[in-house]
């Protein structure tokens, strides 16, 4: 499997092994689906009944499942079997995956698209398309390798770039950013009064304050109807 | 300011639902996991402990320690991890009135019977749960802000061999 093109398929695959997910064993089927290939592709011996048991439960953050494929056959042969790591893995990858990706990664790549959409809209979306998913196919991609060289000290590798500080720090990004697309949306409507500005600061503060406590719809109702009456008490 | 005292298990101990649905929702601040495995396991620790959030204190210890290690965390808000309804039954000692104890994911194996779209469960899980319901209040509940499923009816189920 050390061949990039066999990578790539990987790679390719990767992005439909999620395919079957349902509640009994989650990913488990695709699992099964992708260690099958490897096994074929990398001539391992795996016996039938391994390769069953690999459709059980199983589940992760999909951006991370080369790596564990990785570190599952680089343990194939070891005392502890591959599928202690295998689960150990799993859990830790759901954790960064989703507390990174779905939680800051997006967010922070749906700001670069909102101020670059300024300008140009077609752009945004592109530089979006780009960057989120040029970082996870990246992933994808060299995710075998990296778990296969290192094994079950595959988290070693991951100390090396502080990843459970990945969220913050692009929360951090994100928040700068936002900051900046507000200045870019109040310049270029030509608000420029310290009236509106307070106004535009005050509802964003009051949005986010609403959307830590309450559920996102119900935040947005409130915004909306919250605008609604300073527009009527103030007019536009 | 009401303190969080959660008691969960969940198999997949430190998780996405944990982290963002639990320990970052209610700010939690210490976090544990109860489990002779993970505690035998210096490079599993070392997994666990890297992936949960800058300044969340992480404490690992054995089942049978676990009552002295909870001294610490006591007064404070905390989130308990287990990994299966036998290791919660054996602290049970431990539950009171404050700590909120769920259930958030036991995964699906032979014999077990499914309870709910996360939680699957055999004959005698079901029944140190019914035993430990006798007690305390414990409910189903993946995320905080999910609306949790109440465990009442099992002793009926178990009438009747399910």
């Amino acid at each position: 499997m050390a061949n990039r093109l066999n990578r790539f398929f990987l790679l390719l695959r990767s992005l439909f092994y999620t395919g079957n997910f349902n509640i009994e064993n989650m990913q488990g089927t695709g699992f099964r689906w992708l260690v099958d290939y490897v096994g074929k592709k990398g001539h391992y011996e795996i016996s039938d009944e391994l390769l069953k048991k690999e459709g059980e439960y199983f589940n992760t953050h999909p951006f991370f499942i080369t790596f564990i494929l990785g570190v599952w056959f680089k343990e194939l042969n070891t005392e502890e079997g591959p599928d202690y790591w295998k689960k150990v893995y799993s859990s830790a990858f759901a954790a960064v995956g989703d507390s990174f990706f779905w939680h800051s990664f997006k967010v922070f790549c749906f700001l670069i698209m909102a101020i670059i959409g300024i300008y140009s809209p077609v752009v945004g979306l592109i530089m979006y398309l780009l960057i989120y998913n040029g970082f996870h196919f990246y992933l994808l991609f060299a995710g075998f390798k990296i778990g296969y060289k290192y094994g079950k000290n595959l988290i070693t590798w991951f100390n090396l770039f502080r990843v459970n500080q990945w969220g913050q720090i692009f929360d951090a990004v994100s928040v700068f950013l936002l900051g900046l697309l507000l200045s870019f949306l109040i310049k270029s409507s030509g608000i420029v009064t310290y009236w509106h500005y307070f106004l535009g600061a005050s509802l964003l503060l009051l949005g986010l304050f609403f959307a830590k406590t309450l559920n996102v719809v119900l935040a947005f109702m409130f915004a909306i109807f919250g605008f609604g009456v300073l527009l009527l008490l103030r007019g536009l | 300011m009401k303190k969080h005292r959660i008691f969960r298990v969940d198999d997949r101990l430190i998780h996405g639902q944990v982290i963002e649905g639990w320990i970052k929702y209610f700010k939690l601040s210490n976090t544990s996991i109860v489990n002779d495995k993970v505690y035998a396991d210096p490079i599993q620790q070392m997994i666990y402990r890297s992936v949960v959030p800058k300044g969340v204190n992480i404490l690992i210890s054995t089942i049978k320690s676990f009552e002295n290690e909870f001294l610490k965390i006591k007064n404070d808000d905390f989130l308990v991890l287990f990994e299966s309804i036998q290791d919660l039954y054996t602290c049970r000692k431990l539950i009171d009135d404050s700590i909120e104890v769920n259930i958030g994911c036991i995964a699906n194996r032979p014999h077990k019977h499914q309870i709910s779209d996360t939680v699957f469960l055999d004959i005698s899980e079901i029944k140190l749960l019914c035993e430990l319901r006798e007690e305390h209040n414990i409910s189903i509940k993946k995320l905080p802000w999910e609306t949790s499923i109440e465990i009442l009816n099992f002793n009926k189920l178990l009438d009747g061999n399910l």
